[in-house]
C-alpha cells in the first residue's frame, strides 16, 4: 500500500490512503462525501469539477491524489460566497445546476484576484467554464450583479 | 472505457537530481507527468500507455523566468498564467504570450506547462509555432549532464522527439534582441475558445523601409510536426510586399507544408487557409508598418473600413509609442530616421529644446509628442510643440491621431509606389 497523503480541504487537514493517481475529484466526492463538486466531461474542457489548490483555480478531474500532498484544497462546500451565490439565483444564472458549483468557484477566483474585472475579463474568468442551459448571459449578468458596490 | 487505476504507478521524487536517477535507472518506464493537462486526459479515458508515472510538478528547480540582457530563460513547470503575466514577456515576446491565452480556460492555464506543451509534441499545440519563430533554444537534462539544444528540429516526427528516454525539458531559452519585429499570429479553429487549431501561423518581420529584411515563418496543425517555413522566408528576403510578391508566397507556401485530412478538417481546407494566413500576414505587417496600433492593422488586413477613428484610445497610445521621439534618432528604424530627415540640419540648441518639451510634453500628456515630420525642420515642429502644450487633453489626443493618421498616409503611399 503507497505511503498515505495528508491534505487540508475547506480548513481541515486529512489523510487519505488511496492510491496516488486516484483523481482528486474521485477522493473529494467518494472518499470525502464532498459531492459539491461536480464531474461534467471528466476531460478538462467544461469546469465543473473547478476546485482552489493553494488558492488557483484547477480541474479537479486532472490533478492525481499525489500531486495535492501538502496542498491546501477549497471545494464549493468550502468557500463563503453568499453574495456570488444570492446573484446566480436572482439573475436566473443557474439551471440545471450542474455547472453552478464550477463557475461560482471561477468567479471567486476571478473576485479574487480582480474584484472589479469589465465584460472581458468576466468572459475570459469562465471561459473554461461550460453550461448548456443559460446561453451564459444570465451567467454574466450574475457576475456583473455580484460585483455590483451596495 | 476508464483506466483501473491500480494498473498505474505514481511516484513524486523529493527533487530534480532524484527524478533524474530514476529516469536514469529504467531508460523509457517512466513517464514525466507535471500539470496533467494531456496525460489526465488520456489517463481517465483509459488510453494512457504509460503506466509509470513520474510527479515533476513539484521540482522547484525547474521553475521561475530568469531575465538576463541576452535572453529569458522559462522554467520548464512555467505555466501558461505565469507566462501571461510577464510583463518582459508580453513585450518581447507577444506571440508566446498570445498562445498562452488561447491554451484553455483559466484552470488549464494555472496547471499546464510551456515545456509540457514542448513535450507532449502535438503538431496542434498553440504556443511551438511562437517558439520557433522566436528561436527558441531547449536545455535538456539527466543524469548524464545538461545540453542545450535549437527547438528547431527538436520534432523528428508525429509525437517524436530529439530528446532521450532519461532526458528531462529542463528550461526553455529566448534570445532577446532590440529588432524592430512586427509580430503576426492567427490561429484558425472552429470556435474562438478552447478550441484545437486546424491552421496556426505566428511569424515575425523585419522591414528595411518597404521591403523584408527577415521573415521567419512558423505553422502548427499543417505538417507531422511544427515547422519553420524556410523556402518562404528566403522567397520574401528582400521583396517589397506587394501583389506580385503575396502570390509568389501563398504557391510557395502551399509547396512546404503536408496537411492531412483528419477530424478537425481536410487536407484541401488547411491547404487553402494556409496560404490565406500567409497572405493576411503580408497585407497585416504593411499596415502595421504604417501605424503601430494591431487593432488599425488586423482590421485593414481583413479588408474592413478604415476604423482610426472608431478605436478606442489605447489603440492610438499603441500606435504612439511604436515612434520614436521627435530629435532622438530612431534605432534601426529606416523608415522614421527618412521622416525625420529634416531635423537634420538642425542646431544643437533646436535639439535640446526638443528634448526638454518632448519631456514636458510627456508628463502632461502621457504620451509622446507626435507630429507628421516629413518635410518639417526642427524649428518648425519645436514651434508646434510649444504650442500644442497649451491644448486640453482631450483635444491633444484628436489632433496627435490625425497626426498619426497622415503619417500613415504618406507610409501607405510609399509602399503603393
Amino acid at each position: 500500500m503507497p505511503d498515505a497523503i495528508t491534505f487540508t480541504v475547506n480548513g481541515t487537514q486529512r489523510t487519505i490512503n488511496d492510491h496516488p493517481m486516484s483523481r482528486l475529484l474521485d477522493v473529494l466526492r467518494e472518499t470525502l462525501s464532498l459531492t459539491g463538486t461536480k464531474e461534467g466531461c471528466g476531460e478538462g474542457e467544461c469546469g465543473a469539477c473547478s476546485v482552489l489548490i493553494d488558492g488557483e483555480l484547477v480541474n479537479s478531474c486532472l490533478v492525481p491524489l499525489l500531486q495535492v500532498d501538502g496542498a491546501h484544497v477549497t471545494t464549493i462546500e468550502g468557500v463563503s460566497a453568499y453574495k456570488i451565490q444570492k446573484a446566480f439565483l436572482d439573475e436566473g444564472g443557474a439551471q440545471c445546476g450542474i455547472c453552478t458549483p464550477g463557475m461560482i468557484m471561477a468567479t471567486v477566483h476571478l473576485l479574487k484576484r480582480n474584484p472589479n474585472p469589465d465584460e472581458q475579463q468576466i468572459r475570459d474568468g469562465l471561459a473554461g467554464n461550460l453550461c448548456r442551459c443559460t446561453g451564459y448571459t444570465r451567467i454574466f449578468e450574475a457576475v456583473r450583479e455580484a460585483i455590483k458596490p451596495r | 472505457m476508464r483506466a483501473y487505476v491500480p494498473d498505474y504507478e505514481l511516484v513524486a521524487p523529493p527533487d530534480l537530481r532524484s527524478a533524474l536517477e530514476t529516469m536514469a535507472s529504467e531508460p523509457g518506464a517512466w513517464r514525466p507527468i507535471a500539470g496533467g493537462t494531456d496525460l489526465m486526459v488520456l489517463f481517465e479515458a483509459g488510453r494512457l500507455p504509460f503506466h509509470k508515472l513520474l510527479s515533476i510538478w513539484k521540482l522547484d528547480e525547474l521553475r521561475g523566468i530568469d531575465v538576463t540582457p541576452e535572453s529569458i530563460t522559462v522554467g520548464a513547470l512555467t505555466s501558461y498564467t505565469q507566462i501571461l503575466q510577464h510583463a518582459i514577456l508580453q513585450r518581447e515576446f507577444p506571440l508566446l504570450t498570445k498562445a498562452a491565452s488561447w491554451t484553455g480556460g483559466v484552470a488549464t492555464q494555472n496547471r499546464g506547462t510551456l515545456a509540457g506543451n514542448i513535450a507532449n509534441a502535438s503538431p496542434a499545440a498553440d504556443s511551438p509555432p511562437a517558439l520557433l519563430v522566436y528561436d527558441a533554444q531547449l536545455e535538456l537534462v539527466s543524469a548524464a549532464g545538461s545540453r542545450t539544444i535549437p527547438y528547431n528540429g527538436f520534432h523528428t516526427g508525429y509525437k517524436r522527439t530529439q530528446m532521450r528516454p532519461d532526458e528531462l525539458i529542463a528550461r526553455i531559452r529566448l534570445p532577446r534582441s532590440n529588432r524592430n519585429w512586427h509580430h503576426f499570429t492567427r490561429k484558425v479553429g472552429t470556435r474562438k475558445a478552447q478550441a484545437i487549431s486546424k491552421v496556426c501561423l505566428a511569424a515575425v518581420a523585419e522591414l528595411d523601409g518597404i521591403t523584408f529584411k527577415e521573415v521567419r515563418i512558423a505553422l502548427g496543425s499543417v505538417a507531422p510536426t511544427v515547422i519553420r517555413c524556410p523556402r518562404t522566408e528566403a522567397f520574401l528576403t528582400g521583396k517589397s510586399i506587394n501583389n506580385e510578391t503575396i502570390v509568389g508566397a501563398k504557391e510557395t507556401i502551399v509547396s512546404e507544408v503536408q496537411p492531412i485530412t483528419d477530424i478537425r478538417s481536410t487536407a484541401d481546407y488547411r491547404l487553402r487557409v494556409t496560404a490565406n494566413v500567409v497572405e493576411q500576414f503580408l497585407l497585416w505587417t504593411k499596415f502595421h508598418a504604417c501605424c503601430g496600433s494591431s487593432r488599425w492593422a488586423d482590421a485593414m488586413a481583413d479588408g474592413a473600413q478604415d476604423p482610426w477613428w472608431n478605436l478606442e484610445e489605447k489603440d492610438w497610445l499603441e500606435a504612439f509609442a511604436s515612434h520614436p521621439k521627435i530629435g532622438e534618432k530612431p534605432v534601426n528604424d529606416a523608415v522614421a530616421t527618412q521622416e525625420q530627415k529634416s531635423i537634420g540640419g538642425a542646431s544643437p540648441k533646436i535639439l535640446a529644446a526638443l528634448a526638454e518639451g518632448n519631456r514636458i510634453y510627456f508628463e502632461k500628456f502621457g504620451y509622446i509628442y507626435i507630429v507628421c515630420a516629413t518635410g518639417k525642420s526642427g524649428e518648425e515642429m519645436l514651434a508646434t510643440l510649444r504650442e500644442r502644450l497649451f491644448n486640453d487633453p482631450g483635444s491633444e489626443i484628436r489632433i496627435a491621431a490625425e497626426e498619426q493618421q497622415k503619417i500613415t498616409a504618406l507610409r501607405l503611399e510609399k509602399f503603393s509606389a
